[in-house]
């Protein structure tokens, strides 16, 4: 048994080396014959590396708003923007209270932490250098809540806090812009009359740039940087009601909060509790004036979409090896029609129809798994390429080439049986009398 | 003695459209170890279907065939590539050699179905081509060779299983009186050696080489000469 299965061995290899061989000698049509399956494969690990790296992306955007979380913001309701255009002294009054707040905390459970804030879009000032900039009045608990920390300083404190102190936190570009060259900690800066100590600067944005926005999570990401200063502080230096100029003209808003985000104490209650804040602000605001982030909705719905992605992908992916098995068929059909005197001869000098089955199989098999192959390191390199290039994010996962590769060869398998077959079942007579 | 081929009552009949043809009818013939026949006859006589018979590459439609005392008549197809591997040793008229294949590799085919191991098969092919005068031309490919050339590797690779019985079909048909000569030089050797052989001819000259003359006409043996 062992001696048989050693030359059963050996006999394979032989066998392969006769596969490489035949093709070999037809170089030109065996490279045509799998480019089918190449472009399949290698497309197939190119897309899906690319989907992969946006959708890592837009994830880890959506994780870092935080899966617990549920953020609501102010919105000017359409229908005022039309009346403040006609009148200059109106107020507009709109957004989230302070009794919203109130309110959620109150009346729905599962709700443990609630970070307010106010937005001011001002001019920030270091001696004569001006940065347009957010600021941003919160509370203290802001940078944990929001997965946004500090990498340099601290953030201000409950002291801070109930002192109204004038300590500001900068953002990343915020203070590069603003400080280039010296240290910004223990600097002052200016916000219109009011000077604010910078105490510490917060870390860069995961994904600061533009195409994030596109998969619905970027809002959170402003397009400007921020300024953080105590929410009691932006309350008496800013009063209640906020000027702006606008072409021209004044426009006066009364915003209690721009900005409320809600945390839940587990990841399951987040959607219950977004349904109970919806409820709940739909009842006290006549106009729609507000708006509600669910990150785990969105996470969710990001998933969704590369789950759909996936599924066109591997349609697609079907297609091209069901194509490539094929065009692998047609020419091994034309192979065994080819070699039909070869065959014959092979028969009468004592091969079986196995052994010409395994023969015609091998050649097949060595064809579309050499594609696969030749796929796969395409496939590979062009997602390389297109982050260099394009300065995309690209993921290769482990499994897509394995898999990429041994379905090619299972193709060779499957497109090769039947001409395998066929040869096979050729009479020796007729075979060798075969032009 | 056992003989080499036992032929009772043969017959060969072809369904050609609705019509039977009838190739071979009632042929009853029997070969001992060591003879070197020759079979003639005109065109559509039945020759090369008896040699395919012989040669195991096709069954008769009814009558039996014994080769080496045993019945292939009852054998499967597997078996009957067996034994065509085994005991058979085939030459054809186009000499038939495998082109992506050298001279070497070609003597080898019948040993590698037959699964022997490599090392055994190189040096058998080796001596066989030395044999019939080759050893110059291991590595070269059939076309790089003459027809006599290309005949004598099919002929080394014939005898690479070291068959019982040899089959040639017009072997020197393809090939100038000179490299004709040299084949049948090569094959009076091998009968001499000990070999059985059948070669099917049109040539006299050819024909009287053998040592026994069987003519076929219609599918029916005419006559059968012993020397
Ligand atoms: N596959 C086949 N189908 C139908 N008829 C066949 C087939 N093979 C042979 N025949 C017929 O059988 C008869 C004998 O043919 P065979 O090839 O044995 O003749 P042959 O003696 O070898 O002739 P030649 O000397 O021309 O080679 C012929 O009439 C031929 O037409
Ligand atoms: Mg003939």
């Amino acid at each position: 048994m062992q001696v048989r299965s050693s030359v059963n061995a050996s006999k394979f290899r032989r066998s392969i080396r006769l596969g490489l061989r035949s093709l070999w000698l037809h170089r030109l049509r065996s490279l045509l014959t799998v480019l089918g399956i190449v472009f399949g494969v290698c497309s197939v690990i190119a897309m899906l590396a690319i989907g992969e790296g946006a959708s890592h992306k837009a994830q880890e955007l959506i994780k870092k708003l935080g899966s617990q979380n549920i953020i609501l913001r102010s919105i000017k309701p359409p229908e005022e923007q039309k009346v403040s255009n006609n009148q200059n002294n109106y107020v507009l009054d709109y957004g989230l209270k302070y009794e919203d707040i109130a309110r959620i905390q109150g009346t729905i459970p599962g709700v443990t932490t609630i970070v307010p804030a106010r937005v001011m879009r001002e001019y920030v000032w270091n001696i004569t250098r001006r940065v347009d900039a957010e600021v941003v009045g919160t509370v203290p608990w802001y940078p944990t809540m929001r997965n946004h920390r500090v990498s340099r300083g601290r953030f201000f404190t409950e002291t801070d806090q109930n002192h109204a102190e004038n300590v500001c936190v900068l953002g990343e570009r915020l203070s590069r812009d603003l400080f280039p060259i010296e240290e910004p900690l223990g600097q002052t800066v200016r916000v219109g009359e009011q000077y604010y100590r910078v105490v510490g600067v917060m870390e860069p944005f995961v994904t600061p740039d533009a195409d994030a926005s596109a998969s619905g999570a970027g809002s959170s990401q402003p397009a400007v940087d921020r300024m953080f200063i105590p929410l009691e502080t932006a309350k008496r230096r800013y009063g209640e009601i906020l000027f702006k100029r606008r072409s021209g003209s004044f426009e006066q808003e009364r915003v209690a909060l721009h900005e409320v985000t809600v945390k839940v104490d587990r990841t399951e209650r987040v959607v219950p509790v977004s349904l109970a804040i919806k409820d709940l602000m739909e009842r006290n605001h006549k106009k729609k004036d507000y708006d509600i982030v669910v990150p785990l909705e969105q996470l969710k719905q990001a998933e969704e979409t590369k789950k759909i992605f996936n599924i066109v992908l591997g349609s697609i992916a079907a297609i091209s090896l069901v194509v490539g098995g094929i065009g692998i068929m047609n020419i091994m059909l034309a192979t065994v029609t080819e070699r039909t005197r070869e065959i014959g001869i092979r028969r009468a000098l004592g091969a079986k129809r196995g052994d010409i089955v395994t023969q015609f199989l091998i050649e097949a098999v060595i064809l579309s798994g050499a594609g696969g192959a030749l796929g796969v390191l395409l496939g590979v390199a062009i997602p390389f390429v297109v982050t260099a290039t394009a300065g995309m994010k690209t993921i290769i996962t482990l499994w897509s080439p394995l898999a990429a590769f041994t379905i090619s060869a299972l193709v060779g398998v499957v497109f090769g049986l039947y001409p395998a077959f066929r040869a096979a079942k050729m009479d020796p007579v007729e075979a060798l009398r075969h032009e | 003695m056992t003989p080499i081929v036992q032929l009772d009552d043969v017959r060969r009949t072809y369904q050609m459209g609705g019509e039977l043809v009838h190739a071979l009818r009632g042929l009853t013939l029997s070969i001992q170890p060591g003879e070197y026949v020759a079979i003639m006859g005109p065109s559509g006589c039945g020759k090369s279907t008896l040699l395919n018979l012989l040669g195991c590459l096709d069954r008769p439609s009814s009558g039996r065939y014994l080769l080496g005392g045993d019945d292939i008549s009852a054998l499967n197809d597997d078996d009957l590539s067996s034994i065509r591997g085994r005991r058979l040793g085939f030459i054809f008229q186009s000499y038939n050699l495998i082109q992506q294949l050298n001279v070497l590799e070609n003597i080898e085919v019948p040993l590698f179905y037959q699964g022997r191991p490599e090392e055994e098969a190189r040096e058998i092919a080796t001596r066989l081509a030395t044999r019939v005068g080759l050893e110059k031309r291991l590595d070269h490919r059939p076309f790089e060779l003459s027809g006599g050339q290309q005949q004598r590797v099919a002929i080394a690779r014939a005898l690479a299983s070291d068959p019982i019985l040899l089959l040639a079909d017009e072997a020197t048909g393809n090939l100038d009186s000179s490299s004709g000569r040299e084949i049948l030089g090569l094959f009076d050797e091998l009968n001499a050696a000990g070999k059985t052989l059948v070669m099917v001819t049109h040539d006299p000259a050819t024909g009287e080489r053998a040592k026994r003359l069987v003519r076929l006409r219609d599918g029916v043996l005419e006559s059968d000469l012993r020397k």
